[in-house]
């Protein structure tokens, strides 16, 4: 393709719009949160999310696009974080953004050396020989005391002055632009050809390499730009910390990103970014109050993933029930009885987040609130079974009902159960729920919002459907 | 020539899967290989595609020592091949199944930013409409029915443009109507693209209708060779053979 | 010098055996669990790390007395074990290995935590059992008496019983034969799901005991399961895959290895084993003793 028509091309691409208009729009998020006067500290976690965001979705490319599970990934964010680090720190001239260039190239000559001995193995044997290599990693890091500081870290690492100012909000815009434009490369990496072909080894490794793909050569790339991507990365967490210690490069490390692009979804290119947000508020909120449980609730939630969500968070949400077989009608009844039952898990689920970060908030209070005056038109005063049951009760016969309109295709109830479901973010806004769940009910209003709005099933609820399929509704959902 | 194998042998840890073999395959011959289970017919389709590489002797094409090169090598070069389970990519449409294929033949898989949904959309599609696919396009390729699955192999395999096509059971599971349509799609393809055809079949029917060259493989070895006929009447064939089918 | 040289070996090469000898223990049961189920069991740290804070209540609750627990902590892994294997690794023994290696990681996240609810998160201790806190004699060199008579033995004859329970008794000879070729055993007309059961409990007793036996020998600490999953992976990934003689010999190596290690690059020794074991499975990635993998499948 020419020059010029590729940039036309690029001109074009909406994806780059949403991106950017995201990108404005996140752009003053800091000024909001100074002039509502909220905490510094959501900056600096804002920060932390954009960072973690790129490191998961570059980590991704290698999971979900190339069905390599590396277990060291945390390796490249060491180096990253220990090139930019130790360049900055030794090199008394050495300029900022040149340090920062360097720590993705770090990463990629990394992945290199070590992708050329781990990408011939397959399965569990390129699990475990990118374990060790990331374990050998963080072993030089923790133990060369002479280069690398040992296990005291790098610290007082030189940086600009702005990215100092004391409400962080500098260093949020500066990371929210690389991480941007970091991350729209790897949209366009994914969608490219060799994206595709990354994802038909995926799929297919033998009939892949018998169309004519050289595989060891494809895996090698893709273990290198997510190696450069990760270093990134890592020099964005160096830069905000202002050190870099051997623990950037530890393997739990390498598993907390593994567990963020299955939470949100490996088969999706912005699961990463939703399980980043997602296990970092979560972390947030858990660790603040009990931070011995952190880990055991992490396990939880990965056993709960592998048995009852295998295509994470997002995948929940996009996935449709259908073969190409299908006729209209069935097609329809199928999606809306999908619909229906994935409402009433996020239902339950969000019933029961409220109620787990209840107990977390105020362990005391199950039957009457410890900290308030009880009142009895004021919800958070209540305890916190009699104000749980409430809710599910209440909640569950509302749904019920919302739910058999939508079965029988009824425009007004499609727009009554969104706002039911927008109703309930309120709700838990005003019972101060934590942001993890509030995040968790404003992915079912996403979810809500998206299945409603599908070409198909819009059609579907304006045309309303005939007589028969009313009764076929009927018997699918029962 | 197109492909010559000199002197086979293949072992796995002293069990010795292939025996010595020659075979050769001339331009435009569809030539098949039978021969009862484990008689190493799928083992001397991976020494040729370069799947397995041989103990001893030489695999040549087009009169080139290929034996040893890696499998993608050996298809660029022009061979084509079906595997005996159905082999497509499941989880991708059907469209980009065989848009992979075509960007690797055409050398434009190594590129890293333009989006993959406008390039070869011709060529993608002249494949699809061969294989009678084109209104299943945007269809996820697992949940195609067999027939349809092993019908967009073919146009996978033909996305590079072989001029021979090695087809490993390409009936295999296959209702009767299923296997009449199959055998019409690849004799009518062999015939407009002007393909040479080794195959493998475990249907008689197919194989004396199709063949014009049968090898007939015991033990590791060849037990008879030539037209299908001549392999008709070889007693031992018939003995080892089709007198077991029969 | 020479004289100096050779009793500088002599106890290093001791020491090796020490370090072998221990992590012989806990691998041998992640050996034998992958060799027969197939599965790489992530929580077999989480074992280990039960099986020694196990030992610290048994001696806690009886003051002192420590030998009894050698036998009850084990087994009490061994419940442990056993639940978790009916719960979680039933499902999914026909999913795809990386499926079980997440979900096995997800119980090590569990598992280490419920230790810092139990035990707390400080470091604790189990002194060694009376008439062997000191030291004995051999050839010139002082050595640990636990070490040389409790650690070493026990690391022999689990080697001698493993040995002797796979070859000399008819459901040992199942289990190998399990071991060999996975797909056979449905054919053998055994009863699968116990004897899966069965050897993840043998599993289990193996990392209990390695973690009962080297109890005394240091600090007990919430994370020791991470730091001793590492090292066991790489012994029986260095040793091969599913082979029971391959982990002997590759615990073996590794002792030496670590050993002269701190000899000769004192710093960076463990880098050094890790490096050198990395070299090992790329140049034969089905490891020292293991079956050859067709095509890294």
């Amino acid at each position: 393709m020419e020059p010029l028509s590729q940039a036309r091309a690029a001109y074009r691409d909406p994806v780059l719009w949403c991106f950017l208009a995201v990108m404005a729009l996140m752009f003053w998020v800091p000024e909001l949160i100074i002039y509502m006067g909220w905490a510094d500290f959501w900056i600096i976690f804002l920060t932390e999310v954009f960072i973690w965001s790129l490191f998961a979705v570059a980590f991704n490319l290698l999971m979900g696009y190339g069905g390599l599970i590396s277990f060291g990934q945390a390796a490249y964010l060491g180096i990253g974080g220990y090139t930019a680090g130790l360049l900055l720190k030794y090199i008394v001239w050495m300029n900022f953004y040149v340090a920062l260039i360097a720590a993705p190239i770090g990463g990629a000559l990394a992945a290199l050396v070590i992708g050329y001995f781990c990408i011939r193995r397959t399965h569990i044997y390129f699990a475990i020989l990118t374990l060790a290599f990331g374990h050998i990693v963080y072993l030089i890091a923790f133990k060369w005391y002479d280069f690398t500081g040992g296990d005291n870290g790098l610290i007082g690492i030189p940086v600009p002055d702005w990215v100092k100012d004391p409400t962080f909000a500098n260093y949020y815009k500066f990371v929210l632009v690389i991480t941007m434009i970091a991350v729209y490369l790897l949209w366009r990496i994914v969608n490219s050809p060799f994206g595709k072909t990354l994802t038909a080894i995926r799929e297919n490794e033998v009939r892949a390499d018998f169309v004519g793909v050289d595989v060891q050569r494809f895996k090698l790339y893709a273990f290198m730009i997510a190696g450069a991507f990760s270093g990134l990365a890592g020099a964005l967490i160096m830069i905000n910390e202002r050190s870099v210690y051997p623990d950037l490069a530890h393997w739990t490390q390498s598993t907390q990103v593994l567990l963020m692009s299955l939470l949100g979804g490996v088969y999706t290119f912005f699961g990463p970014v939703v399980g980043a947000f997602l296990l970092l508020t979560l972390d947030a909120d858990i660790t603040q109050n009990y931070p011995e449980i952190w880990q055991l609730f992490l396990g939880g939630i990965l056993v709960l993933i592998l048995f009852g969500l295998p295509g994470g968070i997002v995948g929940f949400i996009q996935e449709r029930d259908e073969t190409s077989a299908d006729d209209q009608v069935t097609k329809m009844n199928k999606l809306i009885a999908q619909f229906s039952r994935k409402t009433w898990y996020f239902f339950i689920g969000a019933v029961v987040f409220t109620a787990f970060f209840a107990i977390l908030q105020a362990p005391d209070s199950w039957w009457i609130s410890e900290d308030w005056d009880f009142e009895l038109l004021s919800l958070v005063t209540w305890g916190i079974i009699p104000r749980t049951v409430l809710q599910a009760v209440v909640g569950a016969a509302l749904l019920w009902w919302l739910l058999r309109g939508v079965r029988s295709y009824q425009l007004l109830f499609r727009w009554l159960l969104l706002a039911f479901t927008v109703l309930s973010l309120v709700l838990q806004m005003y019972l101060e729920t934590p942001l993890s769940g509030l995040a968790i009910v404003f992915l079912w209003n996403i979810y809500c919002f998206y299945v409603l709005f599908q070409d198909d099933i819009r059609q579907a609820f304006s045309d309303g459907v005939p007589a028969a399929a009313e009764d076929a509704a009927r018997e699918a959902a029962d | 020539m197109l492909l010559r194998v000199e002197n086979a042998t293949m072992s796995f840890d002293g069990f010795i899967a292939i025996n010595d073999v020659n075979l050769t395959v001339e331009k435009g011959q569809m030539a098949c290989i039978i021969g009862p289970n484990g008689a190493g017919k799928s083992t001397m389709f991976n020494l040729i595609t370069g799947h397995l590489t041989p103990t001893e002797g030489r695999v040549f094409f087009h009169d080139e020592d290929i034996t040893g090169l890696a499998p993608h090598t050996i298809c660029q070069k022009g061979m084509g091949r079906s595997f005996q389970r159905t082999n497509i990519f499941p989880r991708l449409s059907v469209f980009e199944n065989v848009q992979v294929a075509v960007l690797a033949h055409a050398r434009k898989s190594f590129n890293f930013f333009t989006p993959a949904k406008d390039l070869v959309q011709e060529e993608t599609y002249a494949l699809l409409g061969d294989v009678g696919l084109v209104d299943e396009a945007h269809s996820i390729s697992g949940t195609l029915s067999y027939g349809f699955q092993k019908q967009l192999e073919m146009a996978i395999t033909l996305a590079s443009e072989p001029e021979i096509l090695l087809l490993d059971e390409p009936t295999a599971g296959m209702s009767p109507q299923e296997t009449t349509s199959t055998i019409e799609l690849v004799e009518r393809i062999a015939q407009e693209r002007d393909l040479t055809l080794l195959f493998t079949e475990h249907d008689m029917d197919v194989v004396f209708s199709v063949a014009d060259k049968i090898t007939v493989f015991h033990q590791g070895a060849v037990l008879a060779e030539g037209k299908p006929e001549d392999v008709r009447d070889n007693p031992d064939v018939q003995r080892i053979y089709l007198g077991e089918a029969a | 010098m020479a004289d100096f040289m050779t009793n500088v070996f002599f106890v290093q090469l001791v020491n090796g055996l020490f370090i072998a000898a221990g992590i012989y223990l806990v691998a041998s049961g992640l050996s034998l669990v992958f060799g027969v189920l197939g599965i790489l069991n992530f929580a077999h740290g989480s074992l280990y790390m039960y099986g020694a804070f196990f030992v610290f209540t048994y001696v806690g609750f009886t003051a002192g007395d420590f030998w009894p627990a050698l036998f009850i902590a084990p087994l009490a892994v061994v419940v442990l074990g056993i639940v978790m294997e009916i719960i979680f690794l039933r499902p999914i023994y026909k999913a795809d290995p990386l499926y079980q290696l997440l979900l096995t990681y997800g119980l090590v996240l569990i598992f280490g935590d419920l230790v810092k609810l139990i035990w707390g998160a400080e470091n604790q201790s189990v002194a060694r059992p009376e008439g062997f806190e000191g030291t004995v004699t051999i050839a010139g060199s002082l050595f640990p008496s636990y070490q040389i008579f409790v650690l070493l033995p026990a690391g022999f004859l689990t080697l001698i019983g493993l040995y002797l329970f796979l070859n000399r008794t008819a459901v040992g000879r199942t289990v190998r034969a399990a071991t060999q070729d996975r797909e056979m055993i449905g054919a053998l007309g055994v009863n699968v799901r116990l004897l899966y059961t069965g050897v993840f409990a043998i599993g289990a007793f193996l990392g209990g005991l390695g973690g009962a036996v080297l109890a005394p020998m240091g600090a007990l600490y919430p994370g020791m399961d991470f730091d001793v999953i590492i090292e066991i992976f790489l012994v029986v990934v260095l040793g091969g895959l599913g082979s029971m003689a391959g982990t002997a010999l590759g615990a073996l190596i590794y002792g030496e290895l670590k050993s002269f290690g701190i000899l000769f690059v004192p710093e960076l020794e463990s880098v050094f084993i890790y490096v050198l074991m990395a070299v090992v499975l790329v140049a034969r990635p089905q490891g020292l003793l293991g079956k050859k993998v067709e095509g890294g499948h």
